[in-house]
């Protein structure tokens, strides 16, 4: 198993880990003593903030340690592009999903908008590493 | 036209040549171990820079380092 392949596992297990994290702090923010932290947005705000070091730990010794080449860019590449389309799906969905259940009231929580802000940025770091730890296996034929 | 088949010769040049290593043939042409290993077993298609790279490495011509066989 190569070097960023492993950083990548790495990457979609740590931010797999804080995305569960920053679901129960949100879905359970109506009973504050299950968390350290009794506000949520606190909570969340920090959940990210070590999610963030802990990504920026990763692609320093990812870019001090292994060489990046054509294939790696390429797979990259079409990483981002998987990454853009399945978040576009996932935020159309949720999008309509609020619009259908909220469409009687006509006004939404405002907390699953901070939901989604979040929650699609987790997901562009999980979508993003998974998708290049299975192109990397998956490999390229050669094109027609 | 399509690709009917690719035949790769990458592996038999290294052992021609006091059988060289994949990485010492991936930091000749400046490129990763994995990305050699992925050409060997045709789970990649490269750049023509980087065959022509190979193709340098073992002064062979281009075609001798990846034949591409192609039907109409």
């Amino acid at each position: 198993m190569d070097f960023r392949v492993k950083l990548s596992l790495l990457n979609v297990g740590s931010w797999s880990i804080f995305f569960i994290v920053f679901c129960i702090a949100f879905f359970s923010s109506t009973q504050p003593e299950v968390l350290p932290l009794s506000n949520y947005r606190t909570t969340t705000a920090i959940i990210f903030a070590i999610a963030n070091i802990v990504n920026l730990i990763i692609l320093y010794v990812m870019k001090k340690s292994e060489r990046t080449d054509e294939r790696n860019l390429k797979i990259e590449a079409i990483s981002a592009v998987i990454t853009m389309v399945i978040m576009m799906i996932l935020f159309f969905l949720a999008s309509m999903i609020l619009y259908i259940i909220n469409v009687d009231s006509g006004t939404a929580p405002v907390s699953w908008f901070w939901f989604l802000a979040y929650g699609s940025i987790f997901s562009v770091f999980i979508l993003f590493n998974l998708s290049y730890v299975i192109i990397s296996y998956k490999g390229f034929k050669y094109e027609s | 036209m399509k690709v009917k088949s690719v035949s790769n010769n990458i592996r038999d040049l290294r052992y021609g040549k006091n059988n060289m290593s994949q990485q010492e043939l991936a930091d000749l042409v400046g490129c990763s171990r994995q990305t050699i290993n992925a050409l060997e077993n045709d789970r990649y298609s490269p750049s023509y820079v980087l065959v022509k790279k190979i193709s340098e490495v073992f002064d062979v011509a281009v075609e001798d380092v990846i034949e591409i066989h192609l039907t109409k």
